[in-house]
Formats: C-alpha cells, structure tokens, sequence
C-alpha cells in the first residue's frame, strides 16, 4: 500500500516497529502535496526545510527505540488560525498578513509533546467567518470542500496529511469532514483548550479533530483533550483512555432526529440517512425517533447573532481603522454585529440554557441523537462553503458531535452521518461513531488520481 | 422559525439600517445590505420568542 494512505493507527505501529521511518512518512505526504496542492490549494505554507530536519531526528530517535509519544512522526496540518511559534498566523486575512506567533498554542504544543509533526498551515475562510478560499474538493473539484475548515478537511482527504486541527463555531468542522468524506469530530465545549487560537465566538469555538477513521480522531483526542490553566474555559473534567474505549462496543441505541433534520435535508441526503439507519438496525442498533423541543425553533438565530456579536467584538479595535482591509462578507458581518442591543445578546444566551436544558432531557434514553451531517452534499462553486444548520445547534449547546462518512450520492460527492452525546462523554461518542463506521464501511481512502468521483 | 408576515413587519431591517448609516456611513450600508437583514431578522425572531418565566439568566460558559 502507498505509504500516504496509512492511516495514523497504521503509521504509529510501522513506525514503533520500524517497518516504517518518520522521514520516509514525510516523503510521501510531500510527494502527495507536490503533485495536487496546484488543484487542491489546501495549504498557506509548508515549511520544508524545517520539518525535513525534524523528520530525520525523529527518524533516528525511532531507530534507537526512543519515541517521544502517541504521534511520534506523525505529519499534521493546523489551521491558519492557530498560533504557530515563528510560522506566520494569518486567519488568511490581509488584516494579519505579517503575524508571527512568539509562542504555539497549547493544542499545537500538545501535538509536538506527543511527536507530532506541524507540516503546515492550512486554508481557512477569512478569521473562520464566510469569504472562502480557492480550496477545492478532492472528490470533485468543482465543488466546495466546504469551510471554514477548509485546508483541513482537504488536506486530509486526499492523503497530503493522516491529520488536521481546525475549529467549529457553526459548522466549520463536521460539514467540510463530511463533504470531503473524512471523519470530523468537534468535542464537547472546554474538552480542548483553545489558548492561541484566533476567537470567532468565544462562547461557542470549539477545537475540530480531521482524521480518515474514528480511531485516529481518539487518539488525538487523547492528546488534546485536558484542562489548561491559560485557557479559563477549558473544563478539568477528566480525560479518559478514548482509544481503549473503542473495542467491543455493544450495538447502539440511537435518538433518530427527524422534523427539521428530515424536512432541510436534500433529497440524497434524505435516501442515504434512510439506508443507513437500515443498515445500522440490521446489525442491531436500536434506533427511535426522538423529538425536537420548543427551543429548538430559535436556535439558528441565536446562535448566529451570538456568533455575529462576540466575533464583531473581538474585531471591533482594528474594524475601526481597517475596515476595508477585511473581505466583503466578513465586513458586512462585523459592522452589523457591532449594532446588536446588549438586551438581545442576553435573551439569545438564555434561550441556549433552556434549549441546553431541554436537549439533554431529549438525549437522556439515548447513546447518541442520529442525524444527517449536511443539509445537501457539498454544492458545486466555490461561492460558498454550504450551509451549516444541521450544525450550529450542536455548537450552541456544546455537546460533543462527530460525522462519520455514511456513503455517496450517484455523482461520487460523499455523505456523512452526524452523531451528537452527552457533555462530555466523547466516549461514548466515539464508541457509538467507531460501531457505525464498522457496519457503513465507506472506502474513504485517497485514490491516485484526484478528483476521486470521475 | 420566523413566519413570512413577522419578515415583512420587521421593525429591526429600518431601525439597524439607520444605525449603520449613522455609524459607517450609506456607502458601506449599500454593500452590508445582506448582512443588516439577516442580523435583523435574528433579533425579531429572538424578540418575539417566548421564554418561560422560570428560565435562568444568560451565562455566556454554555456547560
């Protein structure tokens, strides 16, 4: 098998038994990023010479039989809005054009502490709101690989990297790993800590995980996951063995969220969630129908003008003298933003504590809540990254969520399925998620030849 | 969701619209026009969205 299509499960274990070096894994990501980034543009910057230099150190460490940790060798990419110490930061904004981090965030610390190595930045909307880059989908490049996520979801998706880093304040995590037929997981609020990364929305960013396969999704999270005392939202819940928590998972009970999940879905997406949830029952799941509360009538607009007011705040300084330095759409958000009445930020952030109060009642008699990932799949035109609505609940409330590729629609676009928990309990996320990648085995792996659907 | 006749009754499209030519000025107002209209139409929806008497104050950690 061609070394870029390992996934980190396999690399890890090639490399602990030298089957495998950390510098020839490297080789082969880059040949991958030679060859496709000109179509794909998934990536700001790729510092060669310097990752090339720690390749080769941890190439000789593995030789002596000294790894480092759970990543030792492993090749991530990082979204443009994580601060990366002396790697220019630009949220792919002209407005940061010249910023060089003077110290890593603590997830992009935790990943070099566990081996990892930081291959690059990776394309992101403008400061993660809606002006898209010119990055395309692998499986058809005419095509959104959705956003603001988008680097990420590219990258991983077709084999340049095993791993990314992105966020989701609405969507920006499960729609682009879904369109781009990868697994996305977005943990609970606070699991991750999110110090030197780029706010959107301080009260709902949230960490994304990009991998190929829920078991790799586990072991980063058993990297990333745990309190930092930098970032005061960060919980100090406990951190579980994600990883272990994999094996032997009985079949699930599902709460099947249909109402606006059915009636905003496309009609692919409709077919394919029918078939899946077939699929599952067949092999045991116990599925339900469960049902939305009253709250849940208002919180798209809640969130989206909590998201609009704590973005436009954290821009509001330099909005004042570099308006026009900003893109067009992140503009007319910003300016509007600044105009909210404080009364209505408040009534939209009681309206999360009832509708937070009211979904984890709903989810109480399930593992997991059972939707679609997307409303379509991806749309063509790079317009757009998509809409995130069957998203933005999960990110309002904060509970764990994670979309696992679920099939294809006859034109090759991929689909996924979207799994929501418990605060939390992203064991039981992922456990559910692993047994439904088990019975959908959707061949996510990248193909030789991009785009993948022709 | 917001029904058809609260849109077109939608006070917050002129009131956000005069507030944002008072503060960026009509040029600007021309090219944000979208992005006025759904801010306003989230803040009518959360107007006139009922919460029950005993619901807690906002607290911006969500867990």
């Amino acid at each position: 098998m061609n070394t870029y299509k390992l996934l980190i499960s396999e690399a890890t274990k090639k490399i602990r038994e030298n089957e495998l070096s950390p510098i020839d894994l490297l080789k082969s990501m880059l040949t991958r990023i030679d060859k496709f980034e000109p179509i794909l543009k998934a990536w700001i910057n790729i510092n060669r010479d310097v990752v090339f230099k720690i390749a080769e150190r941890y190439t000789r460490e593995a030789e002596e039989g000294t790894l480092r940790g759970l990543l030792h060798g492993i090749p991530i990419g990082v979204k443009d809005i994580f601060y990366t110490k002396g790697i220019k930061t630009t949220a792919c904004s002209r407005i940061l054009a010249d910023f060089t981090p003077s110290f890593d965030a603590t997830t992009v610390a935790r990943l070099k502490e566990a081996g990892a190595i930081i291959l690059g930045k990776t394309e992101t909307t403008e400061f993660a709101y809606a002006d898209p880059p010119n990055t395309r989908n692998p499986w058809n490049t005419d095509h959104t690989p959705g956003g603001s996520s988008s680097g990420s979801a590219v990258a991983v998706s077709s084999g340049m990297c095993p791993a990314a880093l992105g966020t989701q304040t609405g969507g920006s995590t499960i729609r682009p790993a879904a369109y781009c037929g990868i697994v996305g997981l977005k943990p609970t609020y606070g699991r991750i800590s999110r110090h030197g990364i780029i706010p959107r929305s301080w009260s709902m960013d949230h960490v994304g995980i990009f991998t190929r396969s829920v078991e790799d999704s586990a072991l980063l999270l058993q990297v990333l996951a745990g309190h930092d005392p930098k970032d005061p939202t960060s919980s100090k819940q406990s951190v579980f063995e994600y990883g272990h928590a994999l094996d032997d998972t009985p079949p699930p009970r599902l709460g099947l969220l249909k109402e606006f999940f059915h009636y905003e879905a496309h009609h692919d997406v409709r077919q394919n969630l029918e078939e899946v949830t077939e699929q599952l029952m067949d092999s045991g799941a116990e599925v339900l129908e469960a049902h939305l509360t009253k709250s849940f009538d208002a919180v798209h607009s809640a969130q989206r003008l909590i998201g609009t007011t704590e973005g436009a705040a954290y821009h509001e300084e330099v909005f004042r003298t570099r308006m026009m330095d900003y893109r067009p759409k992140i503009r007319g958000l910003i300016a509007s933003g600044l105009l909210v009445p404080s009364a209505v930020y408040l009534k939209a952030q009681r309206i999360r504590s009832q509708f937070i109060r009211e979904i984890a009642t709903v989810l109480n008699p399930y593992d997991c809540f059972l939707m679609p990932s997307t409303t379509t799949p991806a749309p063509r035109g790079l317009e757009s990254t998509g809409s995130s609505a069957f998203n933005s609940p999960w990110s309002f409330c904060g509970f764990p969520s994670v979309t696992v590729p679920s099939g294809s629609t006859k034109d090759g676009l991929p689909l996924g399925i979207q799994l929501v928990g418990r605060p939390f309990d992203e064991v039981g996320v992922l456990s559910t998620a692993r047994w439904c990648e088990k019975v959908i085995k959707f061949d996510n792996r990248p193909r030789d030849k991009i785009p993948y659907s022709h | 969701m917001v029904r058809d006749k609260k849109h077109t009754e939608n006070p917050f499209h002129m009131i956000l619209k005069k507030a944002a030519t008072e503060k960026w000025g009509k040029s600007l107002v021309e090219e944000i026009l979208p992005a006025l209209k759904s801010t306003a139409d989230a803040i009518w929806e959360i107007e006139n969205y009922q919460l029950t008497s005993e619901e807690e104050p906002a607290f911006t950690k969500p867990i």
